[in-house]
């Protein structure tokens, strides 16, 4: 169990799939971080696990490659708890994205006190790619940006 | 004169979960064509196979699903390491079944809470269902994470497992690691009843005249389990033949508005006989084969040995999800790791077989290997592809029976036919575009 007012970041993506690995790779670095007051869960599973992962009394950050439009590495902050997130209105199984994860912990009165989501757009998700240097860029700017937000980190 | 054409649309997502549409007619009052059509490559897995290695369809395949990988990866195990006359048993059977377990729990529950039961209450998603029962839906949360969490211990991942080769796994999870279940399962099995107390309060539909009840329901059947792996393939009227032989009788054939093979046994189109597989086939199959404690809840709900209405397969699939939780909690009881993670499965030349009930019915896999190991032929029949048929009868009949009904009341009813059988395309959810021409 988590105490009060810790940090969990939640990588989401897929390392073997180039810039999806993003989510991921931010855990990596902030665990090197050797934060005292921030757990990091790289996430793999179903998305509607998600309300399940956290406490009600986490701050959260979610961290998730989002759809390139052109501007690799530009990051999007989200406040999930201020703003509602475009969800399906049916869940199928492909559709049940993040935003109906947070609407669903809505309904179950299972939100944290804080919760960000993170977007970096990324560029290349082939198989077994690397992240690309703008996405690498990016992913060390949020991890140093969470390690500010601890100033015990030391980051 | 009364002219109805309906449309509807699945999106096209992977193999199983394809593109569909329903198109009906219906002049004079007669039900003219129904159509299921899938618009997905069906065999381009098979094509993907040949001149892989003998090794490889445990991880390629699992790929073809999302909700069901486990299933793909033991067909293809059991296929590939029959032509080795290799057959673990012990921990790693048992170890099989947990994952199995894993698997069904987490499908069954997915579609039941979030994809059939809003059919049901009368909303449009689990979400709104959690609106109106925020106790039950956070249980019902926490049993279908217990499903993935037993996928990630023995698998490796909670989604397309990573663990599974030939002969077993490549590591074998500790006592240790499985006893971290037990708290889980013991929630977990109060949730399956929970969820199955209440999806027996639902008002089911039915079809009259449905001329599916006459079709065949096929499924395995092991001498002393409910069966997962292993077993005979086995009908509610007479059929009982080797896994191996299996593959003789089914007949695919093609038909111009799906891209996915329709099938049939021991005939062609015309002459083969319709059948279906799935949660009804194994309830009536092998019913007698599951603990007492789950025949008593079944008792409880007046859910018969035999059940043919289709609207009532979400509770066979709460009774499977019961099971599967005490089948978990049994296996984990019981583990002790085997002294091999995996048996030795030699390079072997010939054909195998291998058929396995994943969550919406039997999942049939052939291979035929060359003496260097290398797939020269690859054949794989999905539930879904099985059920089509089925499918289509029970939308014929439903509109012929339902033609009263409003447009937009008879699509929501169309859907929820389709949904019935859990097809894997767009996972069945409230997916159609609807339309209607009465020819007014």
């Amino acid at each position: 169990m988590n105490a009060p007012d810790r940090l969990l970041v939640i990588g989401v993506g897929n390392r073997d799939r180039g810039d999806d690995g993003v989510g991921p790779v931010v855990c990596d670095l902030v665990e090197q971080l050797s934060l005292p007051y921030v757990d990091t869960i790289v996430f793999e599973g179903s998305v509607l696990d998600l309300p399940l992962r956290w406490s009600t009394t986490n701050r959260v950050v979610i961290v998730d490659a989002a759809e390139p439009t052109g501007e690799p590495g530009r990051i999007t902050t989200t406040d999930g708890l201020a703003e509602r997130l475009t969800t399906p209105s049916t869940v199928s199984t492909h559709t049940i994205d993040v935003g109906a994860a947070i609407e669903m912990a809505r309904v179950l009165d299972r939100l944290p006190v804080e919760l960000s989501i993170i977007g970096i757009e990324g560029a290349e998700f082939g198989f077994g790619a690397p992240l690309s240097s703008a996405v690498e860029r990016s992913a060390h700017r949020v991890a140093a940006d969470i390690g500010r937000r601890f100033p015990d980190s030391g980051y | 004169m009364t002219h109805k054409t309906l449309n509807l649309n699945v999106p096209t997502l992977t193999r199983v979960e394809g593109e569909g549409a329903l198109h009906v007619t219906v002049e004079n009052g007669q039900v003219g064509d129904v159509e299921l059509e899938i618009y997905e490559p069906p065999r381009m897995f098979e094509a993907f196979l040949r001149g892989r290695g003998a090794a490889e369809p445990v991880d390629i395949t699992a790929r073809i699903c999302g909700i069901c990988p486990v299933a793909y990866q033991m067909s293809a195990a059991h296929a590939i390491e029959s032509i080795a006359g290799v057959h673990p048993g012990g921990a790693i059977r048992e170890l099989r079944r947990l994952l199995y377990c894993g698997e069904w729990i987490e499908s069954h529950v997915l579609h039941m809470a979030f994809l059939h039961a809003p059919d049901f209450v009368g909303v449009d998603s689990g979400i709104e269902i959690a609106r109106r029962h925020p106790e039950l839906m956070a249980e019902v949360l926490h049993l279908k994470k217990t499903g993935n969490r037993i996928m990630e211990v023995v698998g490796g991942r909670p989604i397309h497992p990573v663990n599974v080769r030939l002969g077993g796994f490549y590591r074998a999870p500790t006592r240790a690691e499985l006893g971290t279940l037990d708290s889980d399962l013991e929630r977990a099995h109060a949730a399956a009843l929970a969820l199955l107390r209440w999806v027996a309060t639902f008002d089911y539909p039915s079809i009259p005249g449905r001329l599916a009840d006459n079709t065949e329901y096929v499924s395995l059947r092991h001498g002393s389990e409910y069966p997962f792996n292993e077993g005979r393939i086995v009908s509610n009227q007479g059929l009982d033949v080797d896994v191996a032989t299996f593959g003789e009788r089914i007949r695919e054939y093609h038909v111009a508005h799906s891209t996915a093979l329709h099938a049939t046994l021991g005939g062609d189109e015309g002459s083969g006989r319709h059948y279906q597989t799935g949660p009804l086939a194994r309830w009536m199959n092998n019913a007698d084969l599951v603990p007492g404690s789950v025949r008593t809840v079944a008792e409880q709900l007046g859910v018969a040995e035999i059940e043919t209405n289709p609207f009532r397969s979400i509770l066979v699939r709460g009774l499977e999800t019961l099971w599967a939780v005490e089948e978990a909690q049994r296996i984990i009881a019981g583990y002790r790791p085997p002294t091999q993670a995996a048996l030795d499965v030699p390079t072997t030349a010939g054909v195998g077989h291998g058929c396995t009930e994943a969550p919406r019915g039997i999942l049939y896999h052939r291979y035929e290997i060359d003496s260097t190991g290398t797939i020269t032929d690859a054949v794989i029949i999905p539930p879904t592809s099985q059920n089509q048929d089925a499918i289509e009868t029970d939308l014929r009949d439903f509109v012929a029976s339902h033609l009263d009904l409003d447009d937009h009341t008879l699509g929501h009813r169309c859907e929820q036919v389709i949904r019935n059988y859990d097809p894997c395309i767009s996972c069945a959810t409230h997916f159609l575009r609807f339309s209607i021409d009465r020819g007014d």
